[in-house]
Formats: C-alpha cells, structure tokens, sequence
C-alpha cells in the first residue's frame, strides 16, 4: 500500500521533471516573442537519439547528456538566425516553420531509427537498481531525474532573477515593446532563450532514454505536453509551469497506478478543466 | 438552359481537363495500370486537403485533429461494409456524417478555446487519446488492434455498369468541355477558318470516343483486379470533383464570406452582429464531413484500416504542406500540391527512400520563406495579372 504510494510519488516527480524540461523552453520562448515552436518536441526527441549514440559510442553517460543539450543549443541557435528571425511579426509563417523543421527531423528519425525504441547500454552503476529504505522501494535513475530537474529548475529561476540577460528576459515577457524602446537589445537575448530553451529540452530527451525509451513518438507526444504545461501553469509565468509540470506528472502516475484507464488522457483532462475554471492558467493572472 | 450554357461556357477549361482526367484511365490500361492507382491516391489526398484547406485557407482555424475526421470515415466504412448489408455508397454517406457529427462535438468541446494555437493543441489532443484508445488492448475488437480490420471490397468496384456510366458519362463531359472550349477560342474567326477547326476537333473527340469503346470492350473480358482499379479511380475522381464544385461554391456564398471575414478579424465579424462560434462550428462540421468522406473512400484504397495508418497526426501535416504548397485558400492549390509531393514520392522513393520525405520538407520550408502566397497564389495575384495573362505576354 504505502510501497505503491511511494513508487507512484517517485515515478510522478522523475516524469514532471522531463516535463518541467521540455515546458520550460517552450515556456520562454513563447512568452518572449510569441513564438509557437512546433519544433520543441523533435529537439526533444533528437535529444533522446543524441545522447543514445553517444553513450553507445563513447559508454561515458554525462558526455551524452551534455552533447545533446549542446547539440540541440547550436541547431536552435542555427534555426533561430537563419530562419526564423527573419519571418518574426508573421505568426503563420512561423508556425509553418517549425512545422517544416518538426517534419525534416521526424523523417530523419524515422530513416534512422525507424519504429524501434532504445536505451542506454551503460549507466554509471550508482544510479542503477533501487534503493530499499523500509518498504518503500526507489528507482535510483528516476531519483537521478528527479536530482537533475531541481538542479535544472534552480539554475533557471537564478538566471532569470539574478543576472542582467535574465532581467531583460523577463522583461521582454512583460512587455517586449517596452523593452526594446528602454534599449534592450531582446533580439540578441532571443537566440539566447531559444538556444537555452532547446538545449532543456534536449536534456529532458536524454535524461528520458534511460527510463521511457527513445523512440521516434516522443517528437510529437512530448510537444503536446510542453503545450498542455504551459496552458495549465499560465502563458508567461514560469513559476506556473513548475508548478503545473509537478502536479501533471504526479497526477498521471498516481492514475498510471491506480486507475490506469485514465493515465493517457489525464493531461487532456487536466487541461479542459483548467481551462474552462480559470482560462489564464494556474498563476496565470498573477503577472499581469 | 441560358444558364446551363453560361456556366458551360465559363468553367469549359476546368470541364476539359476532369474530362480528360477521365479519359486517362483507356491509356493506363495499354501502358501502366499501377500508375493509375497513384492518381486514385492523389485524388483521395486531395480530397482531404481541400477539407484542410476549407478550415485552415478561408476560416483559419489551423485543425491537427483533422485526422480524426478521416480516421473514423475509414473506420466506419469498414465497419458498414464488414457487418451490415448495406452498399458503399451508404458506407459513404455515414462516414459523411460521423465526420460532421464529431466536428459539431469538436467545436462544442474546444468552445472556450475555439481559435488560434490553443484550438490547434486542443484538436491534437483528442486525436492522439483516440489513437492511444484505439490501440488499446480493450478497444481491440472495434480497432482490429495491430493489424487493423479488413475492408472488404465494394460490390460498386467489381460492377461493369459502374464502368459503363463513368466511362461514357465522363467522354461526354470531355467531349462538351472540349468543344465549348475551341467554340470560345474561335468566335473571332472567319467562316472559313471556323469550320475546319471544328471538323478537326470534331475527329479528334471521335477518335477517343473510338479509342475508349474498344477499351470498354476490352474492360468487359478483363480481369477482375484491372475493373477495380478503373472502377476506384472513377468513383474518386467523381467524388472529387463533385466536392471540388461543392466547396467552390460554398466559400463564395454569404457563409463563406462571413468565414473570411473571421479568418481576417474575427472580433470585428463578431462586433458587426455575426455569432462567429456557430459559423466556426459550422465550418468544423462541413470541413469534418469531407474528410471523413475522404478517410471513406480511402479505405478501399487501403485494404486494412489500424489505428496507427488512419489516425497519425503526420497525415495532417502532410495535408498542410499540400495546402501550403499548392497556396491557402485557392482550393486548386490544395489539389496541386497534393498531386506534386505524392508524383515526387513516387517517382523518387525507388531512388533514394526516406530522403524524399526530408526532401519534401526542405521544399516546404523554401516555399514558406520565398513564396508565401504558394504556387497558385503567386501565379494568380503577381501584380495584379492572371497566369493566362501572363503567358500571352510573354508569348507575344
């Protein structure tokens, strides 16, 4: 009883970390230039194959985590100035965009990887097995998932709250017009949040091989997620994505354990209510 | 029949080439059936798209879940065909209206949401639960599970009358089509030059009248599979163009008007007095009554209906880089691009595989950032002047 409790909390904050990873991009780069990334799943998912054939080839874990985060930076940071910049004001051509992007990197995926899902060969061996205190039993890796979200989500709210970039983030999200006109120069720090956001959202994917598999569904599943996080939490505020990420994750897995019918559509479920109660998000209304 | 005459006269271009459309499959059947069959494929894309094109080009409502219409189409005719007696044409009709039904229930579910990015993820959401749903274990008698359920073959494909009444039927309207269209051309010219040309058209449509009835006797001996395949492909190419006219005439209608109007500004429509979520309803409902007669007469084409084959969120996409190409909101455009991309795969996927799919989004991201008007669109608005225009400039 208690066992099952916990494995379902445990399970529920690892899953709301990758969602907290690949939302809180999504998050940014909305709120900042109103950009949809259509694309933000498939850097996710090429996160994933990434840092899978990194591991593979080189069998040093954490160099596969940071080549896909630095991986998917440098190709966000390529797509953002070579072709979404210049189509900025043109919502439809930027979604059409990404829409493009997301499809090249699916079938370069599916050429590649086709319908298999795979997983990393080697992981050190302290985050492998579980961990037994009492009758609670522990899934080391997704404690490892969960260690690596904190950290992650610290990281972010310091670099916005405490740096001068993070300042003109927040900013922008405010009110981009007002702070391009007090000299702000946001196009620069765009490319900045657009490459950082990606490089999360690469992380997220490579932190997920070890658990749910890479597989080429990730691109378009994960991307839906991003979006419903950001929808329950409030466009904007990124506190509210934590938030949301945290009750999403633990929501599906207490569901996933208990009434597994309803695991899949828990998200959907989660979002129409929150949309028909409080339209703005859970703490969506506080900013403005 | 003034009337009749007029829009003779004013459609005789369009009227020549579905005509001649039809008049192809004689020639498939002495060089390459199989080829007939892409062109069965295209059209049923087409029609598709064109219901992608509805919502997206003239509403601009961006649907990801328009799959969901075109799934459940084909499902439902596999359902009509496998357990009832009923024929295709009543599996058609309701697919038709499982399609219009859950676009009314769409709209009523995303009421609160119902425009821009938010509608686009709703959509995409309860297309992927559904597809999750039809792939679970439970769902597995209704969804066929992994391998699908077999869609039996429609006495309509096997019949010789059908091909009877679209053979002839469609060399008529090729045969009207062509001579109004040389009728109009010549008008200027002099009795002298006016009779000889039409007594060459005259015997030019006649050698293809002579052409098509030694196929249709062929046809009456031919093997059951080469009927099917003309069969399939009349019966798509009718429901295209039937729903191609359909749709031509809905967006030029007040409905269709009001919709641009929400597609340019819908706060103004609805300041102006109009209930814009009825006529977003309605065009959900319309535009979910094509696809799920598209996702209806593409079951045949696919043997199985899965989960997996009719439901993927990418049969969408594709339909949007269809519309896109070909240009938003021309219709032709959809039909196009359609036609295009799948003659692409087809010629390029023996030559290089999957890379054609990269290929295709390459040209997709290039015509989004060079031509965003797509290709109907540039031709048709480059200052001002239509493509005909166009070419006779550059002619004389």
């Amino acid at each position: 009883m208690i066992s099952t409790l916990a494995s379902a909390l445990i399970d529920g904050l690892a899953l709301s970390m990758l969602y907290f990873m690949i939302a809180s991009g999504f998050s940014l780069i909305f709120g900042l230039e109103d950009i949809v990334n259509f694309a933000h799943g498939s850097f996710f998912m090429l996160g994933a194959f990434v840092s899978y054939e990194v591991v593979s080839y080189t069998g040093s874990f954490y160099l596969g985590l940071l080549a896909a985060g630095i991986a998917m930076a440098i190709l966000a940071a390529l797509v953002e100035s070579g072709l979404l910049r210049r189509k900025f004001g043109n919502e439809m051509a930027i979604i059409m965009l990404t829409l493009g992007i997301m499809y090249i990197i699916h079938h370069g995926a599916l050429l590649r990887y086709g319908a298999a899902s795979s997983t990393y060969g080697t992981i050190p061996s302290y985050i492998q097995g579980t961990l037994k205190p009492g009758p609670i039993i522990i899934n080391k890796y997704r404690l490892f998932i969960i260690v690596l979200g904190f950290i992650i989500a610290g990281g972010v709210f310091l670099f916005l709250n405490r740096t001068n970039v993070g300042l003109i983030v927040r900013a922008g999200i405010d009110d981009v017009d007002m702070a391009k006109a007090l000299g702000a120069n946001t196009k620069r720090t765009f490319t900045l949040v657009f490459a950082v956001g990606s490089a999360l959202a690469g992380l997220g994917g490579a932190a997920a091989v070890g658990w749910i598999y890479a597989s080429v569904d990730l691109g378009l599943n994960y991307l839906f997620f991003a979006f419903a996080i950001v929808v329950i939490g409030g466009l904007g505020s990124f506190k509210g994505t934590f938030y949301a990420a945290l009750l999403a994750g633990i929501i599906h897995e207490l569901f996933a354990y208990y009434i597994p019918f309803l695991a899949g559509p828990s998200l959907f479920i989660l979002m129409a209510a929150v949309l028909l109660l409080k339209p703005e998000g859970l703490l969506g209304g506080a900013t403005q | 029949m003034r009337n009749l005459a007029k829009h003779l006269k004013s459609n005789s271009y369009p009227l020549a080439t579905i005509g001649l459309f039809f008049a192809l499959i004689p020639i498939f059947f002495y060089f390459n059936l199989p080829f007939a069959d892409i062109l069965t494929r295209i059209f049923a894309i087409s029609i598709y798209a064109l219901s992608f094109d509805l919502l997206l080009g003239y509403t601009g409502l961006l649907n990801f879940g328009q799959s969901l219409f075109f799934g459940m189409g084909a499902y439902i005719t596999a359902y009509t065909l496998n357990w009832t007696e009923f024929n295709f044409m009543v599996a058609l009709l309701f697919s038709l209206l499982v399609g219009a039904i859950l676009g009314v229930i769409l709209s009523l579910i995303v009421r609160r949401s119902f425009k821009g990015v938010p509608f686009t993820f709703f959509s995409l959401a309860f297309v992927m639960i559904i597809l999750s749903m039809f792939q679970k274990r439970i769902f597995r008698p209704v969804s066929g599970g992994e391998g699908g359920i077999l869609v039996p073959l429609p006495g309509i494909l096997k019949s010789i009358w059908a091909i009877r009444v679209f053979e002839y039927g469609f060399l008529g309207l090729l045969a009207i089509g062509l001579l109004v269209a040389i009728y109009k051309n010549t008008r200027n010219f002099s009795l002298l030059q006016q009779v000889p040309t039409m007594l060459v058209s005259s015997g030019i449509i006649g050698g293809i009248f002579y052409f098509a009835t030694e196929h249709l006797s062929y046809l009456e001996s031919a093997a059951s599979f080469e009927r099917l395949t003309a069969n399939r492909y009349y019966l798509t190419l009718s429901f295209l163009v039937a729903i191609y006219f359909l749709i031509r005439r809905v967006v030029s209608s007040p409905v269709g008007k009001v919709w641009q109007s929400i597609r340019e500004n819908e706060t103004r429509t609805e300041v102006i007095g109009y209930n814009t979520f009825n006529y977003k309803l309605l065009a959900l409902a319309v535009s979910g009554s094509i696809a799920g007669l598209a996702g209806g007469l593409y079951a045949p084409y696919l043997l199985t209906v899965s989960a997996g084959n009719v439901f993927d969120p990418f049969i969408t996409i594709r339909a949007l880089i269809f519309a896109v190409l070909g240009g938003l909101g021309t219709l032709k455009g959809a039909i196009l691009g359609a036609g295009i991309i799948l003659l692409l795969e087809h010629f390029l996927n023996p030559l290089i595989g999957g890379w054609t799919s990269i290929l295709i989004g390459i040209i997709f991201i290039f015509v989004v950032f060079s031509m965003p008007r797509g290709i109907v669109g540039e031709l048709t608005v480059t200052g001002g002047k239509s493509f005909r225009e166009m070419v006779r400039e550059m002619v004389s």
